[in-house]
């Protein structure tokens, strides 16, 4: 008999905390059901106002704005922002590489299949942890938020909703999801975007082991539907900085060919490996005006998320100036 | 393998494994570390691409690896001197013992034992510390230079052929036993020698110096020497006595008289001590007392001896050096001296025709001596056996033969008298040839009145003559002379106007006597045979230059006795009991070495025998120290001498010369650090400065 999940213990009173200042912004204008807090393309029905402009014959009064013409004896119409609701999806990578983790398990945390059985803090609780934060945000701003977990396919699924117990969904999903096996990004995104009816804020939480050129047509695509996707490249701090001595015989956690290699000698030219990779993965994300964030899975997830909210928000705040 | 392979060994050798210990530890880690530790990794996909922007940068560390290794082997190797030589068989190394078993090592140590016995025990001790089956090679630096032990793996054997080796009264020769310890191009395995001696005077006597050109050679061996002793010790030494000639062999109660000359070093305090005399049959003839005043360090002591004793033993009470406390002594011979006449005689008798030969043959008939005859054209021919004494009367009559047969026989101790024929003294340009005498002789003679000296020199060979020789050569007349001119001669008879009648000289290339006159006894030339001198005077000479001939009869020990060919197939007898005996060959000579001093006895076919003396030469058993600068000239010539123990005393230790290899090999060592300066800063450079990624 299983013990009853404890949802709390997967969102830190800090990270909330640290989240707390600020609103998961998209980038793009939200054709959202509900009143929200996001832009929405359709305008004249919201309560927003937006910006003046000239009248034309035959155009109707109703949102003529008679204070200017009385000051002025000009003819202007009102225009309005509809603010709506954001749908958000978030896909989380659940191959095996995610069950990496050199860090011990954080105490009081609730859990992941891939943690329990590592003993350690993976990079998929790490993920778990974001996914947790960032869907508590999106149902506080009464967003809607829909969880996949992927591994070579769709895992696990929480379809997109703005109800209270949809958190407690996602967290149930992600404790329990078995971890393994290989990572299929690109069907995963175009399972997703099948899924989505308008465009959304799409959070691609993985480690991106594959080469980046695999995403640039699903971003892309994304891109074509009016998505704004997020990629959260998660490392574990030993990927980062290489921190192994002696001679190695390294097994593919994902069953790739193991390898061979003196850790020392290695070292240099897997950092340059990896920079490459990054930069590779940054200029796929940027080409198609997407975001990417990276994550030492041994930090705390607050202050990522934070710094990433704020960004957003920076630019969402400029976006409406101009 | 039957071509050998090479190897090399290090004067330094503990910093030639450092230098490969140094180089190899990386590979050996290397090595060691190859088994991988298995590691989960989440993807190997950029450990991938490392590898692969690695290849080259693999190869770079790889030859930056080589560079340094062989860098610091090649210098640590520079510098721990290396010596080339090649190996072969099973053995690592072996041992060359070269021990001095000369009379040196007989000293005395005052813990008791020898300077032998504790060289033997060193040498022990080294065979000790080998592998089983290293072969071991033992040299004798005794004369003659032998290699007693042919190079074994027994090692019990060679201890105890080192064990049963002792001090033998002959001189040592170190450089030549050195010289044949020598490694060549064949030797294939590397050679330790060791150098055992006192290194007193005596074993440096023979010879103190190596062969420079030894020098390559023996550098391919590491060179071990015995600490030279440089304790001072007393020691009295017998370094030489004389056994005055009889009066007469048949004189009734003549005494002789024996010189003995001693000396010592070390303290010199006031002392006597007695020295005794046996003859030939061991019988104590004589003792004489040697009165030492402080501080002297020599005295001759004389000792008056039996007429009868013709060859003596004279000996002291041993001390720290026993091989020097005793001398053998000859005197004359027991036997009548054998006279060979050379010349031809008058056919019809009469005075004024009697040939020299003749006067002569007159002069020593009334004498126990043995006289024969012989024609000097016959000589070369039919050459005369057991001969003391050669007058040769007819120069101008001997042939190339003739001359060579007296010229050994002189060589070997036997004496000549010889006067001139002729008007023509062409036949000098042979005598001169074969006899180096003393003097020069003019190519003819001369005529006149000539008188001998009214006071002639008192030359010990006519001292027996004493005073009336004056008297007698008072009243000859000498018509016709040849000029003699004295270089190095003795003058025993001499004319009124100072010009030499008669000369005597020992040849330095042997030890016989040669005596010239410068007028031929016959009426021609002189009045001398029908003067009261002629007969003393020849009979005199004779015994005379034949017990000088007789007492330069000796021979040294360590070496073959040379007899000459007089003595062909003769055998030497050798003193004691132990029975030695040497046999002589076609030329007179022993095939095995003298090793025994004392007095041996020369037998030939005809029953005869003759006493000779086997002495040891007197330095060759010096026990003083040496100063420390003839070994380390040594030193330049065998490279890096190790001493066992402590450095020899005064002896600045030899330098350690870089062997042939050493600077080579810096060099190269220099040269790898150049080439992995350079190429590490290529790899540098073509690799940039790598950055990390420090996500968020």
């Amino acid at each position: 008999m299983t013990a009853p999940l404890r949802a709390e213990a997967y969102l830190a009173p800090e990270t909330l905390m640290q989240l707390a200042p600020f609103t998961l912004r998209a980038r793009m204008l939200v054709q959202g059901l509900g009143s929200g807090m996001h832009a929405s393309p359709r305008q004249g029905q919201a309560v927003e106002f937006s910006e003046h402009r000239p009248y034309a014959p035959g155009e109707s009064l109703r949102h003529l704005d008679w204070k200017v013409f009385g000051r002025r004896d000009k003819l202007y119409l009102k225009r309005y922002e509809q603010e709506t609701n954001l749908d958000v999806l978030l896909l989380v990578d659940a191959s095996s590489s995610m069950r990496f983790g050199s860090l011990g398990t954080k105490p009081g945390w609730g859990g992941t299949d891939a943690g329990r059985e590592q003993g350690a803090w993976t990079k998929f609780d790490c993920a778990a942890a974001i996914t947790v934060a960032l869907a508590h945000l999106c149902l506080t701003q009464r967003d809607r938020v829909g969880l996949m977990v992927y591994g070579e396919d769709v895992k696990a699924h929480v379809r997109r909703s703005g109800s209270r117990g949809q958190w407690r969904s996602m967290v149930q999903a992600l404790a329990t999801v078995p971890v393994g096996g290989v990572a299929s990004p690109v069907r995963a995104m175009d399972q997703a975007m099948a899924s989505l009816q308008g465009p959304s804020l799409i959070f691609v939480l993985s480690d991106f082991m594959h080469p980046a050129d695999l995403l640039r047509d699903a971003l892309a695509k994304a891109r074509f539907r009016g998505h704004d996707v997020v990629l959260v490249r998660i490392l574990d701090r030993q990927e980062i900085r290489f921190p192994v001595e002696g001679f190695h015989r390294f097994e593919d956690m994902e069953g790739g060919d193991p390898l061979e290699a003196d850790a020392e000698a290695v070292r240099v030219a897997y950092l340059d490996a990896l920079r490459a990779f990054d930069a590779d993965l940054e200029r796929v994300a940027r080409g198609s005006s997407h975001d990417l964030v990276r994550m030492d899975s041994h930090a705390s997830v607050g202050p990522v998320l934070a710094e990433l909210l704020s960004r957003r928000e920076a630019a969402w705040r400029a976006g409406r100036r101009s | 393998m039957a071509g050998g392979e090479a190897i090399v060994s290090f004067l330094v050798p503990g910093l030639a494994v450092a230098a490969v210990v140094t180089a190899s530890l990386p590979w050996l880690l290397h090595l060691l570390l190859r088994r991988p530790r298995v590691t989960a990794w989440p993807s190997t996909m950029l450990l991938q691409r490392a590898l692969a922007r690695l290849r080259r940068r693999r190869l770079d560390q790889w030859i930056l690896l080589l560079c340094r290794s062989l860098a610091l082997l090649a210098i640590g190797l520079g510098m721990a001197g290396p010596l080339a030589r090649t190996m072969t068989g099973t053995a690592s190394q072996e041992l060359w013992i070269v021990i001095d078993d000369g009379a040196t090592g007989a000293e005395r140590l005052d813990g008791g034992g020898t300077v032998l016995s504790r060289l033997q025990e060193i040498a022990c001790q080294a065979i000790d510390r080998l592998q089983p089956g290293e072969p071991v090679t033992v040299i004798a630096a005794g004369l003659p230079v032998t290699r007693v032990l042919e190079g074994t793996g027994d090692h019990d054997r060679a201890r105890q052929v080192i064990r049963a080796m002792v001090a033998r009264p002959v001189p040592t020769n170190l450089p030549a036993a050195i010289e044949q310890a020598l490694p060549d191009a064949s030797t294939l395995v590397s050679r330790q020698v060791q150098v055992l001696s006192g290194f007193r005077e005596g074993a440096l006597h023979q010879s103190r110096t190596l062969d420079p050109g030894w020098s390559e050679r023996a550098r391919r061996a590491t060179w071990t020497l015995a600490v030279p002793r440089q304790d001072r010790v007393d020691d009295t030494a017998i370094v030489w006595a004389s056994l005055d000639r009889a009066l007469s062999a048949q004189g009734p109660d003549q005494s002789r008289r024996l010189r003995v000359r001693l000396t010592r070093h070390g303290s010199t305090p006031a002392m006597g001590e007695s020295i005794q005399v046996r003859d030939t049959a061991g019988t104590v003839v004589a003792t004489a007392q040697a009165n030492w005043s402080e501080g002297s360090e020599a005295i001759t002591v004389e000792v008056s001896l039996p007429a009868s004793v013709h060859a003596c033993m004279v000996a002291r009470q041993g001390d720290a050096q026993p091989m020097n406390d005793a001398i053998a002594v000859i005197g004359d011979a027991a036997q009548a001296p054998r006279v060979l006449l050379v010349g031809r005689s008058a056919m019809d008798g009469a005075l004024d025709r009697m040939s020299a030969s003749d006067w002569v043959a007159r002069a020593l008939e009334a004498s126990n001596l043995t006289v024969q005859r012989a024609d000097p054209a016959a000589l070369g021919m039919r050459p005369q056996g057991g001969v003391d004494v050669i007058v040769t009367c007819r120069p101008d009559q001997l042939d190339a033969g003739g001359w060579s047969w007296i010229a050994n026989a002189m060589r070997h101790g036997s004496a000549m008298v010889l006067m001139p024929a002729g008007e023509d003294n062409a036949w000098w340009q042979a005598a001169r040839r074969e006899l180096e005498p003393g003097w020069s002789m003019q190519a003819s003679s001369e005529t006149g009145r000539f008188r001998l000296a009214p006071r002639q020199p008192r030359s010990e060979l006519l001292a027996l003559l004493s005073g009336e020789l004056d008297a007698m050569g008072e009243a000859v007349r000498v018509q016709r002379r040849t000029l003699l001119t004295s270089e190095s001669a003795q003058t025993i008879l001499l004319f009124e106007d100072d010009q030499p009648a008669a000369l005597m000289h020992v040849p330095g290339s042997g030890s016989g006597v040669l005596v010239q006159l410068a007028f031929a006894p016959e009426l021609e030339w002189t009045d001398l045979p029908l003067k009261p001198l002629m007969v003393p005077l020849f009979q005199e000479l004779v015994r005379s230059i034949r017990s000088i001939g007789a007492a330069g009869g000796v021979m040294e020990t360590g070496v073959p006795a040379m007899l000459g060919s007089g003595a062909a197939g003769d055998t030497l007898v050798g003193p004691g009991s132990d029975g030695t005996v040497l046999s002589l060959g076609d030329r007179g000579e022993t095939l095995e070495a003298v090793e025994r001093v004392g007095l041996w006895t020369l037998r030939d076919a005809r029953g005869g025998s003759r006493d000779l003396a086997a002495r040891l030469e007197p330095a060759a058993a010096s026990i003083e120290s040496v100063s420390g600068e003839p070994l380390a000239l040594w030193g330049a010539t065998l490279g890096s001498v190790q001493w066992m123990g402590a450095p020899p005393p005064d002896a600045p230790g030899p330098d350690p010369e870089p062997s042939a290899w050493t600077w080579p090999l810096l060099a190269a060592g220099l040269a790898l650090l150049l080439l992995e300066s350079a190429w590490s800063r290529r790899v540098a450079s073509r690799r940039g400065q790598p950055g990390l990624v420090e996500p968020a």
